[in-house]
């Protein structure tokens, strides 16, 4: 039997009590958690392979040591199933990736934290959403807690307090924890994962380092080629944190694709590639756009054109489609970049 | 989605039908998309005109299965006239 | 925590790292200013842009810095006028105190607790700060240039040049 190591307390056997105590010692974040019981957290913990006293890395801003254990509680805290934790661990191990730069991503001012995004023949079974209301809304039980966990890692062991540690101006809903699945079922091309070089077979997360949900809506173009130009003109928005970097050459964008756009998109793009290229091929704006000081600075960057054009970025496969969400069509939505990360994408171990 | 609960619906819908000699049959149910696919039958249909246009035939299809399939589906009618949408 | 170091000695002769990120036109600037002041005072300024920190850009700019640290006597990496460009000007600054340098660390004072508390976090609170007032970004450049006379005295004090 596992000895745990971390430090105990007593707490009144009402569920009031924990989450009052949680509010006043602030290790949490502010919705009510589970009580993380010895039984509890053993439960977790029999699900990885990985010792509890495994060391996963530091975690910043403040660089406290994250072992397999602490990510347990707070696992548990967050109301994770235990046959679910080993999603958790596989996001903090992306999240720990020089790659991920948390040292960037957890002090800074904009609002970017982890989106993880899961591929695997379990979605349904740990209730990680991935059909209509999957970015927030349909309530299912992995997708509500796995994300959470993750937030709460990073705020009990990393450290990460807005106005504290981190400078974010106005964080997001995401630093609940945003966990969706991909609709692989209905993707007319290989999953995320499967294009990160896993099997089909294989649950793997992958974590985006996402600013935040932009959604876009359409009704009029039944022209696939017309619906990908609007949708790069969309994700080429001017305030967009790829055009504040000397190269638009790191990071990634995740474009949420509906089923229904999916299924029309492949039509003209059977190959995900040329999706990825005729987007990003459509993805600039014209220097003309861009007010004077703006402009200088792009100039100045090195980021027009000789036709006066600005890139979003460097390479189409910076733009990733994540095919899920329900069957009314109409929407898609951008998991915008903050530029200096690269999405990590890990096997969850059993 | 469970796929008792679509059969059941479209034996419902089947059962109208066959009042005026028509016929609809569950072709399959996939969970794994969402997509029903019902094959509409109207060959020995005595009054074809008893039958409903096509737009609204779908639709009432479509409420039938709701009423037992409370989540999304997409619903995909085979038949002599064009009832997918 | 890590120790800190001063030059204790006269500028001349001295080869002084000047970190920026090709990001702030502010920070830019005062680094133009202090390159030509560097210059007059017989110090030869090493002038690093710290680029990209993850992909290819990330392993480029990481072969840069350690270049850079070990080309020069002293420096300051700057700037500090976000968070994680604090964060990332802290790290190259740590990254001279651990070649057992001196660094200066530029901050506007909207970030100066924040560089603190990363200087903390990496185990150097004791780094030097140099802070500057927020914002500088959206000021014109004679003003800047201006600031970066001001600042050049201060920002020599802290490396420990004497006169």
């Amino acid at each position: 039997m596992t000895a745990l190591q971390s430090p105990t307390m007593q707490v009144d056997d009402d569920p009031m009590a924990f989450y009052e105590l949680s509010l006043e010692q602030r290790w949490g974040d502010g919705a009510p958690l589970i009580p993380p019981t010895d039984e509890r957290v053993l439960a977790l913990l029999a699900s990885t392979p990985y010792a509890a006293d495994r060391e996963l890395g530091l975690l910043p801003p403040k660089y406290g040591t994250l072992t397999v254990e602490l990510a347990a509680v707070n696992a548990t805290m967050a109301g994770v199933e235990p046959e679910a934790f080993p999603f958790v661990i596989a996001a903090l191990e992306g999240v720990l990736s020089p790659e991920w730069n948390a040292y960037a991503l957890t002090t800074t001012t904009s609002s970017v934290h982890p989106m993880l995004i899961v591929n695997g023949p379990t979605r349904e079974r740990f209730g990680i959403d991935f059909k209509a209301g999957c970015l927030g809304g349909a309530a299912g039980r992995g997708s509500m807690t796995i994300g959470r966990a993750v937030s709460l890692c990073l705020r009990n062991v990393g450290g990460q307090r807005p106005g504290e540690t981190s400078r974010t101006v106005f964080g997001q809903p995401a630093r609940f924890g945003l966990c969706f699945g991909e609709w692989e079922e209905r993707s007319p091309w290989p999953s995320l994962a499967e294009r990160a070089g896993f099997d089909r077979a294989q649950e793997v997360v992958s974590v985006h380092g996402g600013k935040g949900n932009f959604p876009f809506a359409d009704v009029n173009n039944d022209d696939p080629a017309d619906l990908a130009y609007m949708i790069a003109k969309c994700i080429a928005f001017p305030l967009n944190n790829w055009y504040l970097e000397m190269t638009g050459d790191s990071g990634q964008l995740v474009l949420v694709i509906n089923p229904i756009w999916a299924e029309r998109l492949a039509r003209t793009f059977p190959d995900v590639e040329d999706l990825q290229g005729y987007v990003h091929e459509h993805a600039w704006q014209p220097i003309d756009l861009f007010r004077p000081t703006n402009q200088q600075v792009l100039i100045d960057k090195g980021r027009v054109d000789d036709k006066g054009r600005v890139y979003l970025c460097g390479r189409p496969d910076q733009l990733v489609p994540v095919v899920c969400g329900g069957l009314g069509g109409l929407h898609g939505q951008a998991l915008t970049s903050f530029v200096q990360s690269e999405i990590q994408s890990v096997e969850a171990r059993r | 989605m469970n796929e008792t609960d679509v059969a059941a619906a479209v034996e419902e819908m089947a059962e109208l039908l066959r009042l005026d000699g028509g016929d609809l049959h569950l072709v399959s149910v996939d969970p794994a998309t969402d997509r029903i696919e019902v094959r509409l039958d109207i060959e020995d249909a005595s009054c074809v005109e008893c039958i409903l246009p096509p737009e609204h035939l779908r639709t009432v299809i479509s409420d039938a299965v709701s009423k037992r399939v409370p989540s999304e589906f997409e619903l995909i009618v085979h038949g002599p006239r064009t009832l997918s949408g | 925590m890590a120790p800190t170091y001063t030059v204790d000695r006269p500028l001349a002769g001295l080869k002084v790292g000047l970190r920026h990120e090709g990001s702030w036109r502010s920070w830019m600037w005062i680094v133009d200013e202090w390159e030509g002041y560097l210059r007059a005072d017989g110090a030869e300024p090493v002038v690093l842009v710290a680029k990209g920190r993850v992909g290819d850009e990330g392993a480029e700019t990481r072969t840069n810095v350690a270049a850079w640290v070990e080309s020069i006597d002293c420096g300051i990496s700057g700037l500090g006028t976000c968070g994680s460009c604090t964060s990332n000007s802290v790290l190259d600054a740590v990254s001279l105190e651990d070649a057992h340098k001196p660094a200066v660390v530029a901050v506007c004072d909207e970030f100066e607790k924040h560089g603190r508390n990363m200087a903390t976090a990496l185990g150097h609170g004791d780094l030097k700060h140099l802070v500057f007032p927020y914002p500088l970004e959206s000021r014109p450049e004679k003003e800047i240039r201006e600031i970066a006379a001001e600042y050049y005295p201060r920002f020599l004090d802290l490396l420990g040049v004497t006169r």
